[in-house]
């Protein structure tokens, strides 16, 4: 059967590696090929890197340090940050990723969407939601900016499933960075109404957080500040997943 | 240790293959042409794409019969993911067409009972018999899977490993000094490069 995965979640801004807290208040946290290794060394499932300076994709080092990345890593690795159409997503594949991470796009120009998943695949395109929770309901954002109200994050999920993507990364702005655990109750609601896996982001702080998202049904954990601010690796939150009935991929 | 060739028609990312053949000190060479398999003992067809555009691409480059008289020759064959399912005599992802023919069998697509297609991620691989590739390995162990299709062999005989995602499926086929795997090792972390250096180790005269 297959197995849950544990999947780092880094973050690529202005030629740094670096860690939020709820989407702002950068840390520099170390050097991208190096700590893309150590985490495929420590056997991470996959490995996730977002580019979240705004910039094009192509622009600066950041496809040269993906490219290095991926000769050194033995997981797939999925790329994203300004993927904005084909030819954007044919450089990110060419550099060495194994999926591309999609987000703006969804919103802005859903017939390109439907592009990239006619000419790559579906299992090869990701798509991230980010949504902050208030007392009223979510509102999604992307591109540092709110998404209007009219487009509900349920509808949302929706529509994603309808353009064939092959998982959807959900991922809570409120909750990045803060390490109190991710958002159950939206996870669970979004489980409920699209049968395209989940990756859970924003909020693992420890082992326990990641067994209470893969319980509740989701596919994958990203996990953050869990492995590049703290001193824990996948290696270990197997172990603990495994002690306590998650199945998870055993290493060698 | 001998040069690896690795097949090269254009349709997908070799990078990730070439990285781990190099992690393993073994020197590749890409190729595109006939000629480029004189300088191999040994060939992995890799990558991702479909059937009947890789088939037209191999009978277009010559790689075709080139091929068949590679295995003609005994020299050993690793095919990956599309790779594997190329081997097979016929595909049936986008119309019907004829595949390499050195494995028994055709290709079909994947029958999800209940469960997601594609089939993507970690799943186990149940060994069968004795498979010089599994040296080291135990049955069970996880590889990263990602496919539409599957092949399914002719004869029980070829197949030396199964996976089940909503149905179970040959994960592992081979016949003589031919192999091919479903999953991709070079994406499978230590359990995938020991299936390369297996595969590097298979020696073509016995």
């Amino acid at each position: 059967m297959l197995k849950k995965r544990i999947v780092p979640i880094l973050l690529w801004s202005e030629g740094r590696l670096v860690k939020s807290k709820q989407f702002s208040e950068l840390r520099t946290v170390g050097h991208t090929v190096k700590t893309l290794s150590m985490l495929s060394d420590q056997d991470a499932d996959e490995l996730l890197i977002l580019r979240i300076d705004g910039q094009p994709i192509s622009e600066g080092t950041f496809l040269c340090e993906i490219k290095e990345s991926s000769e050194r890593i033995q997981v797939p690795l999925a790329v994203g940050g300004g993927v904005a159409c084909a030819a954007d997503a044919n450089l990110v594949f060419e550099h060495g990723a194994d999926k591309v991470v999609i987000n703006s796009i969804c919103y802005r120009d859903p017939d390109s969407v439907t592009d990239l998943v006619s000419i790559f695949g579906g299992q090869s395109v990701s798509a991230c939601v980010d949504f902050i929770s208030a007392q009223d309901g979510y509102s999604l954002y992307s591109s540092g900016k709110l998404i209007p109200h009219s487009l509900t994050l349920e509808a949302h999920c929706r529509n994603l499933e309808a353009l064939g993507v092959g998982e959807i990364i959900l991922q809570s702005v409120n909750r990045d960075g803060m390490r109190e655990g991710f958002d159950l109750a939206t996870l669970n609601s979004v489980l409920s109404l699209v049968r395209t896996p989940i990756i859970a982001a924003g909020g693992a702080g420890n082992y326990d957080h990641l067994r209470q998202a893969l319980t509740l049904g989701v596919d994958a954990v990203a996990c953050g500040s869990l492995f590049v601010l703290g001193d824990n690796n996948p290696v270990r939150a197997k172990s603990f997943l495994r002690n306590r009935g998650v199945t998870v991929r055993r290493s060698l | 240790m001998s040069s690896v060739g690795i097949l090269d028609i254009s349709l997908s990312n070799l990078g990730a293959l070439q990285a781990s053949f190099r992690a393993l000190e073994a020197p590749t060479i890409l190729c595109a042409k006939p000629r480029d398999l004189d300088f191999v003992d040994r060939v992995v067809i890799g990558g991702v794409g479909n059937f009947r555009e890789a088939m037209t691409r191999l009978d277009e480059s010559g790689m075709l019969s080139a091929l068949r008289n590679f295995a003609k020759d005994g020299k050993p064959i690793l095919g990956i993911c599309l790779g594997m399912q190329l081997l097979a005599e016929e595909g049936n992802e986008g119309g019907v067409t004829e595949g390499l023919g050195l494995i028994s069998g055709s290709v079909v697509p994947l029958d999800g009972h209940g469960v997601r297609v594609p089939h993507v991620g970690w799943n186990d691989v149940e060994f069968i018999g004795e498979g010089a590739i599994f040296e080291g390995l135990e049955s069970g162990t996880d590889f990263y899977f990602v496919h539409n299709y599957i092949l399914e062999p002719g004869s029980d005989s070829a197949v030396l490993g199964k996976t089940t995602h909503g149905q179970t499926f040959a994960s592992v086929v081979a016949d003589g000094h031919v192999w091919g795997v479903q999953f991709h090792p070079e994406k499978s972390h230590k359990q995938g490069r020991a299936v390369l250096r297996n595969f590097l180790e298979l020696d073509p005269r016995c």
